[in-house]
């Protein structure tokens, strides 16, 4: 972690994964729980 | 003589009608001796107690405060009141900001949420400050307008008058104050774009008092976003304190619906009545869910992005880490999927539920900032007296009480007759 590129890499790049990766979670668990139709 | 006979009739005639809702004190006595109150009685007179011995003795002989910790439990409930009384600019800036017209019947109960909860803020203040009186110094003596602490004041002060103003038009409708209910509408839109300026600045402010702490705050709970995570963590407590007690009003006031009955002369429809008018109140909680849910999710993701900026991913095996990571996981992220299964089950039911789960989650997140991740690493810990846990609880249940008093008087949970579509 030397650079600033690596910085980005290993820190703020990660989060951003971690947001994206648990949007996706999320809207697939929206999608797929089933809606009440009642 | 006869007129000041009738004068005289009539002012009587008003405070049975007004304050003792129809019943002669007597039978307003009698019906007040409950359980909840009994209970509620005993709180205020050990808080009295507390309060007398903080104020005449100083704060070292009634709490636990030292130099280390200089912040206690009373700050503690400061930042909660803050945090839920964010009930108030979330719900006004829906409403008459973005214009989600339909939230329009739980405006007022979010507005009286947020007026007590900043009252209460002032109220700690006095308590936990060495010289109570010097509380206006920041303001009106002194400014100092490179602390945090005085942007922090002035917001708050502000925010409490522009709370106040927009909780007016409900006295003002108890009272038959026409002229100045309709002067209060006009200034509804200058006051909710304040509220919310001031909102935005205060909440994220208080937030970064922590940011002259590096030191003392637990790395993994510090960092520069804190001030972001303090703004959006008071949206889902927002949201979250506006379905709790939209779930409480419900059960609570259809109880006590039935004493409007006996109040012939109170021209005001049974809260009963006015409740179930609104068919609404389960979409509605269902709707605020769906809000809770999406910002939950957004708070999770910062949070990381919190560990991941100070690059602090090995600390989260420490035991301080195992607790962040119950924080985070436990308190923010599963009511995050509680509140989307609700939605999507359209189960008001498991969103009140969460509510409940996200109001313990937003006060643990405060207590671990203000004391556990605090001097984490100073040897000797701080725990609260009895007497600033009596003081807390007397905080508590002063706003249950009056915020009960005040719904069982002015058109908090339905809208006033007289002034249907006034807004």
């Amino acid at each position: 972690m030397h650079t600033l590129h690596d910085f980005m890499l290993h820190t703020e790049a990660i989060a951003y994964l971690i947001a994206f990766g648990f949007l996706i979670v999320f809207t697939t668990f929206w999608k797929f729980l089933k809606k009440n139709n009642d | 003589m006869t007129e000041n006979r009738r004068t005289e009739y009539s002012l009587r005639q008003w405070i049975t009608d007004k304050i003792f809702l129809g019943m002669t004190i007597g039978e307003y006595i009698k019906r007040s001796i409950t359980p909840f109150n009994i209970v509620a009685g005993l709180i205020l007179i050990a808080g009295l107690y507390a309060s007398i011995i903080r104020f005449i003795k100083g704060l070292g002989p009634s709490t636990n405060l030292s130099d280390t910790y200089p912040w206690g439990l009373w700050i503690v409930d400061l930042l909660n009141y803050v945090a839920f009384g964010a009930t108030g600019y979330t719900i006004v800036t829906a409403v008459h900001l973005l214009g989600l017209k339909e939230y329009r019947p739980i405006v007022r109960p979010a507005i009286l949420i947020g007026f007590l909860g900043y009252l209460f803020v002032g109220i700690s203040l006095l308590y936990d400050i060495g010289r109570p009186l010097r509380l206006p110094y920041p303001l009106f003596v002194s400014q100092g307008t490179t602390s945090v602490m005085f942007e922090v004041a002035l917001c708050v002060f502000l925010y409490l008058t522009v709370l106040f103003l927009e909780f007016l038009p409900a006295p003002a409708e108890w009272l038959g104050l026409k002229k100045l209910r309709g002067w209060l509408a006009k200034i509804t839109l200058a006051l909710s774009v304040f509220g919310l300026t001031l909102s935005t600045l205060h909440q994220s402010s208080l937030g970064a008092y922590f940011l002259i702490a590096p030191g003392k705050l637990h790395p993994l709970w510090y960092s520069p976003y804190i001030p972001v995570f303090f703004f959006v963590s008071s949206v889902i407590a927002g949201l979250a304190m506006i379905i709790f007690v939209s779930m409480l009003s419900h059960r609570v006031f259809s109880s006590q619906g039935e004493h409007y009955d006996m109040a012939p002369t109170t021209p005001q429809p049974p809260l009963l009545r006015g409740i179930k008018r609104d068919n609404n109140f389960d979409k509605l909680t269902i709707g605020l869910g769906k809000a809770a849910s999406i910002t939950l999710l957004s708070y999770f993701c910062i949070k990381w992005l919190g560990v991941a900026h100070g690059n602090h991913w090995g600390l989260l095996k420490t035991p301080l880490g195992y607790w962040f990571l119950v924080e985070v996981l436990v308190f923010v992220l599963l009511p995050c999927f509680l509140y989307a299964w609700g939605v999507r089950q359209e189960n008001a039911t498991i969103v009140r539920f969460t509510s409940m789960f996200t109001i313990i989650g937003i006060m643990v997140n405060r207590i671990n900032v203000t004391l556990v991740a605090f001097n984490w690493n100073a040897e000797v810990r701080y725990f609260p007296s009895w007497m600033e846990f009596a003081v807390s609880f007397t905080f508590i249940t002063l706003i249950i009480l009056i915020f009960r008093w005040i719904a069982n008087r002015m058109a908090i949970l339905y809208e006033h007759p007289e002034y249907k579509d006034a807004h």
